[in-house]
């Protein structure tokens, strides 16, 4: 008798496991297997964090005007979101794409990803929001990024780019990584719109002593600066409204330098292939509708677009950078990776 | 009966090659043709460059020669290296007294060693912040605002954190097989002291060194986001550049290039780690002795090894333990529930936590115990079975091949999954298949370690005495083997239970899971909530591991 043919009532108890949890995953697999959309839905794919209230809105929207069903496909972040919508190009699913931002406007337009669509209020938005000339993406809320501060660590903070690298604030600035965050991306542009591309590097490398870490995410480093790691941060111009809004403190507040910040703007737009191209048209233009626009400050925490919706308290203590910076988007794309790895070359 | 007769590969003969041949399919359909799909995908996707293979060609060409890719290279096997040499440092005399004494608290504390293994990233570091950090405890508590972790230490201290438990918990369950009889033998026979250590002990302790040793090398080979929140910049990693590429910059013919680079690197550690594994193959035995408590201990090793479970207990509790004071203090900065009562009351906080999670809190619990449970225990039964069928095996190449998982990007499999199979498979079970492979490595390598551990001799030796089949299983294999499958199974549900990027990533944001909630409770800025989630986690987890170590902690306690 061999060592093997002793092991075989231990095989039979692990093959019976095998068995019985195939046998459960089927079982649940079949009770709740989902009914796919109908012919005349439509399906719009955004990002994990898009408000579940913002949705329902939209749902209800289309079920009681068009009798249509509207269904949310959510993927982990922008770059998630982005890269479906390229990997996915051709298969004709999604009909609408809600929550890609200027990062991204230049690929997606390279890569003939949307079709165009002029809404009627889109007359009501800003002429400085729209950031797609040829009319395939169309803006719907956006932030600007700008430094944070802890107030009770900083109760005298720097108001200008200069002041930031005054010594006392040695090691006091959790910033965020371009290669992998879209605020510190939109950071490092800032900086070049600031400096110019022969001037930044000269100021990360004067602003080196006092940065006390730069973080992957925008979320590792904001955790730093809630738990007093640093008294500043980069996040967005909104940040300070949840803590107002939902911690009733006005602790952490909007740290803007020489009045600008970097223009965050979140477009949404029709796939080149829906295969339900009026449906999505009636989704953008709900969501452009006065209606959906209010509901953006709480629900989204970023601006609307349209300015004559009312913001609601927490936001209209903030301070707001009076200039709202953004690169086109044709000169980011053309050079950002150079921008960024000279800057990674300095950094390191 | 020939005792010297080799026990050869698989042999089971038909019924083991068909187990093999299964096996090799499920991964082609469920692994290899998934990653294929996105690369190809990738490839086609000419919308940035030229596209096709020449984009890959080019992109393979640029970045092979590129001097930042050796830099990343460098620093990525360097910090992996002294990482996985500290943890298993650090471990040794931990496995050492885990194997030999009891002690009070040894069961919750072996069970507390598994907790950083399986927290999510962002808790790691908010948990070690608080505690090492420049506003943490050890500096609040000196006065000062020493800079301990925010450099390449740091990088490495939350590396040994993560990483040290699994290293004692594999060297201990063979040390505890080993140590008795042989030590025993060779004192009767008149060798004593450190020689029966380097003579007997640590031969037999090779394998379980080297197989704890670069696992944890190849997890902080991976490593991203503990890299990243304490290394800036300066330190990057293969995963760091595979990010940038596939979100940041959107080139995914160089995604796929730093993928595949570091599919290779993974590949040549593993192929050299089995090759070294086989032939250091131990014959120990496991007893099942009882052990004798501490305090009968000699006074010098006692107090070495006290005074090594006070620093372990502070390393490792004083983080978490400054993460759940902050889940228990509110906003006013008193000690309480609030948190917990906003997290489970509907209505008591001022923003709707259900609608940030898009679930329920208790259907989280549901939803991550029905998950793990189920790609875990497929997980297990699968590693048992092929560990079974290829005992006695030495082939390098079935061993490398089932560790590839490990080297593989998990968004890409998820990503692939999702493109190749969603038509046909629910999201559930494309997330129960994804999670597969998170444990799959890790888990077969824990069984297929304690297999070949287990001597064929004891067994032989039985079959000598007349010992039927049955009872050969039964009185002999079973009890020696039960810790390890056991141990195993304790990791085939804490990884998929700690799993956030299948989850995210084929979920397609409808399956909430503990991470998942954790994730989104931050990503609504509500770190508070998001600590007490963890809290409630880090409690069912805590539950989980002690119900499994109550059983497969090694060693009996004495009355």
């Amino acid at each position: 008798m061999s060592v093997i043919d002793s092991v075989r009532p231990l095989r039979r108890i692990l093959f019976a496991a095998l068995i019985v949890t195939i046998a459960v995953g089927v079982a649940g697999a079949a009770g709740q297997s989902e009914s796919s959309p109908d012919g005349d839905g439509v399906v719009i794919y955004t990002y994990d964090a898009f408000p579940e209230s913002l949705e329902t809105l939209i749902v209800d929207h289309m079920a009681n005007e068009y009798g249509v069903t509207a269904t949310m496909e959510r993927f982990q972040d922008t770059g998630g979101l982005y890269n479906e919508l390229a990997l996915t190009r051709g298969d004709g699913v999604a009909d609408l794409a809600i929550g890609l931002d200027n990062t991204y406007v230049g690929k997606a337009l390279e890569a003939e990803l949307f079709q165009t669509y002029r809404p009627a209020a889109l007359d009501a938005v800003p002429e400085n929001l729209r950031l797609d000339p040829s009319g395939h993406l169309i803006p719907f809320d956006y932030g600007n990024v700008v430094l944070n501060y802890d107030s009770e660590a900083l109760p005298d903070p720097p108001t200008t780019w200069q002041e930031l690298l005054d010594p006392s604030l040695r090691e006091s600035i959790v910033l965020m990584n371009p290669a992998t965050s879209s605020p510190g991306r939109n950071f490092l542009l800032l900086t070049i719109a600031q400096f110019g591309e022969d001037g930044y590097l000269d100021y990360w490398e004067q602003l080196k002593p006092n940065i006390l870490t730069i973080t992957a995410g925008w979320s590792e480093g904001y955790g730093l600066y809630t738990q007093g790691e640093a008294p500043i941060v980069l996040s967005y111009e909104t940040s300070p409204a949840y803590h107002i809004a939902y911690e009733d403190t006005t602790r952490y507040q909007n740290l803007i330098l020489d009045g600008s910040g970097y223009a965050q703007i979140e477009v949404m737009g029709i796939l080149a292939d829906a295969p339900n191209a009026e449906n999505a048209r009636r989704v953008v233009d709900f969501v452009l509708s006065p209606e959906f626009q209010q509901e953006i400050a709480l629900g989204q925490f970023m601006y609307p677009v349209r300015e004559d919706v009312e913001l609601p308290d927490a936001f209209t203590q903030l301070d707001r950078p009076s200039e709202s910076v953004f690169l086109d988007t044709d000169r980011v794309d053309s050079n950002f990776e150079r921008w960024l790895s000279d800057w990674e070359a300095l950094m390191q | 009966m020939n005792h010297h007769a080799p026990v050869r590969a698989a042999s089971g003969g038909a019924d083991g090659r068909v187990l093999l041949v299964g096996l090799a399919g499920f991964f082609l359909l469920f692994m290899v043709a998934p990653v294929a799909t996105v690369f190809i995908r990738a490839a086609g996707h000419d919308a940035v460059g030229a596209g096709g293979l020449d984009a890959f060609w080019s992109a393979l060409t640029s970045i092979v020669t590129a001097p930042r890719t050796r830099s990343v290279i460098t620093f990525t096997v360097g910090q992996a290296s002294l990482s996985a040499a500290l943890a298993v440092a650090v471990a040794l005399p931990g496995a050492y007294l885990m194997a030999h004494y009891t002690f009070p608290g040894r069961r919750i504390i072996y069970s507390l060693s598994l907790l950083p293994f399986v927290l999510p990233t962002i808790i790691v570091v908010v948990a070690m912040i608080g505690f090492y950090g420049k506003n943490g405890l050890i500096n609040r508590l000196l006065g000062t605002d020493f800079n301990l972790v925010y450099n390449f230490r740091g990088i490495v201290l939350a590396h040994v954190f993560y990483n040290f438990s699994l290293a004692i918990r594999i060297i201990s369950t063979a040390w505890s097989g080993i140590d008795r009889r042989y030590r025993e033998s060779a004192e009767i026979l008149g060798d004593r002291g450190p020689g029966v250590f380097f003579r007997v002990t640590l031969p037999l302790l090779i394998p379980s060194i080297l197989s704890s040793f670069i696992l944890v090398f190849i997890y902080c080979f991976l490593s991203f986001g503990v890299v990243l929140v304490f290394g800036g910049v300066r330190f990057s990693t293969f995963e760091v550049a595979i990010y940038r590429e596939m979100f940041i910059n959107l080139d995914l013919p160089a995604a796929s290039v730093f993928a595949l680079l570091q599919m290779a690197f993974s590949g040549l550690f593993i192929l050299v780690s089995t090759g070294s594994l086989h032939r250091a193959r131990a014959g120990a035995v496991d007893t099942g002795q009882s052990l004798p408590p501490l305090r009968s201990a000699r006074p010098l090793p006692r107090a070495l090894l006290v005074l090594y479970t006070v620093t372990m207990l502070v390393f490792v509790l004083g983080p978490l333990t400054t993460m759940v004071v902050r889940a228990f203090t509110g906003s006013s900065g008193a000690l309480g529930l609030e948190n917990f009562r906003q997290l489970l009351v509907p209505g008591a906080a001022e923003r709707n936590v259900h609608s940030i999670l898009r679930s329920s809190v208790p259907g989280v619990v549901l939803r991550s115990i029905g998950l793990a449970t189920a790609s875990g225990t497929l997980t297990f039964a699968v590693a048992g079975l092929t560990a079974l069928r290829l005992r006695g095996s030495r082939s390098t190449w079935i061993d490398g091949a089932l560790q590839i998982p490990m080297g593989v990007s998990l968004v890409t499999v998820g990503l692939g999954l999702r493109l190749l199979w969603q038509d046909v498979l629910p999201p559930v079970i494309l997330i129960v298949l994804g999670q597969f492979f998170v444990a799959f490595p890790l888990v077969f390598r824990i069984v297929r370690t304690g297999v070949e551990e287990l001597s064929e001799r004891i067994v032989n030796a039985a079959e000598i005495l007349g010992a039927g089949r049955r009872r050969i299983l039964m009185d002999i294999e079973l009890p020696l083997l039960r810790r390890t499958f056991l141990n195993a199974y304790a990791y085939a549900l804490a990884l998929p239970f700690a799993d956030l990027t299948v989850a995210m990533t084929v979920g397609r944001g409808r399956v909430a899971t503990f991470p998942v909630a954790i994730y989104r409770l931050i990503g609504f800025r509500s770190f508070d909530l998001a600590l007490a989630l963890a809290v409630l986690y880090i409690a069912f987890c805590l539950v989980l591991f002690l119900v499994i170590d109550r059983t497969s902690l090694p060693g009996k306690d004495t009355p």
